[in-house]
């Protein structure tokens, strides 16, 4: 037996991580917001730097009970993460599709997308079939895509070893490539 | 292959790309399942991805933040001497120190782990936090 099937704890922070995510999301998409507002001095943040910026807001302000341990935050914040960047890419889709006389929600925020958004949809369809081959690999992709973690972080929030997660982020990678480029094959076609 | 979970895929893919590309790695390949042909198309599709992939899902940044700084009791940052850790959370963490210019006493001192850019509210917050604690040391 090996470490992954051995050790199913990592699992774990994922169902507590659902019970936060509304509120990491909102937290996103607040700093999102002033993100955006800071989009004419030059100095807009990446996706990543705004997950950390809401830990330290929302388990660095003291609330570190409820958070229970940072697994959890950022298992939440890398789906919060990963639905905002969607509904981003999904909003620049619509717009290039003629869809821009279509009524904006205010609330509705705009982030610097971390790949074209075509290529961001594709992929997060790909991460989900990832999902059903190795679900862990596609839990380090989330955290290490979504939420900026570190190899070493990620490895410590899921309570696996190193080089768990390095053999992992290194199949994934290859596994998504080349999931992508075969669609892009068959959409050439 | 068990639904959910590819150790055995993910392991060969890993030992076969360690090994220099050319007869070693199909030979490797090869003895490693010998009876799967499936498998080994698999691995070597991967080992095709993983060689095109370039920078993609790099997420290193271009300079890497330094790593955590090792402070301890006794060391002089600045105007304040650390005297003792009294916290530590996702942020940093909070020393007692002793300030010596322009006027001695006592605070709390948080040093910030994460080098990172930073909004303008977050640092706020953080000021009026360590404001906070400041005015609890006095009291």
């Amino acid at each position: 037996m090996n470490e992954i099937t051995q050790n199913q704890e990592w699992i774990q922070p994922r169902h507590r991580a659902s019970k936060l995510l509304p509120m990491v999301y909102c937290e996103l998409k607040k700093l999102a917001g002033y993100n955006m507002a800071r989009e004419a001095s030059g100095h807009t943040l990446q996706p990543t730097a705004l997950v950390h910026e809401a830990y330290l807001r929302l388990v660095g302000s003291g609330d570190a009970q409820l958070w229970g341990s940072r697994t959890h935050f950022f298992a939440a914040a890398a789906e919060a993460m990963r639905r905002i960047l969607i509904e981003s890419a999904r909003r620049k889709q619509r717009i290039k599709h003629g869809g821009h006389l279509e009524r904006v929600d205010v609330e509705e925020v705009e982030l610097p997308l971390p790949l074209p958004d075509d290529e961001l949809l594709a992929l997060d369809e790909a991460l989900d079939r990832l999902a059903t081959v190795d679900s862990c690999a596609a839990q380090v992709v989330k955290l290490c895509f979504f939420a900026g973690l570190t190899q070493e972080q990620a490895a410590e929030d899921l309570g696996v070893s190193v080089a768990t997660v390095e053999r992992r982020w290194s199949f994934a990678r290859a596994w998504l490539f080349r999931e992508l480029k075969r669609e892009t094959i068959a959409g050439d076609l | 292959m068990i639904e959910g979970n590819a150790d055995r895929l993910i392991e060969l893919f890993y030992e076969t790309q360690t090994r220099p590309a050319g007869p070693e790695r199909d030979r490797f390949l090869f003895e490693a399942c010998p009876g799967e042909p499936e498998l080994r198309e698999q691995v070597r599709s991967l080992l095709q991805a993983h060689e095109e992939a370039g920078g993609f899902l790099d997420t290193r940044p271009a300079h890497p933040p330094p790593g955590p700084a090792a402070e301890k009791p006794g060391d002089k940052l600045g105007h304040y001497r650390l005297v003792e850790q009294i916290g530590e959370g996702g942020c940093g963490v909070v020393y007692l120190a002793e300030q010596e210019e322009p006027v001695r006493r006592q605070v709390a001192l948080k040093i910030i782990k994460l080098i990172l850019p930073m909004s303008i509210t977050f640092l706020k917050n953080l000021s009026l936090a360590v404001l906070a604690i400041n005015q609890g040391l006095r009291a």
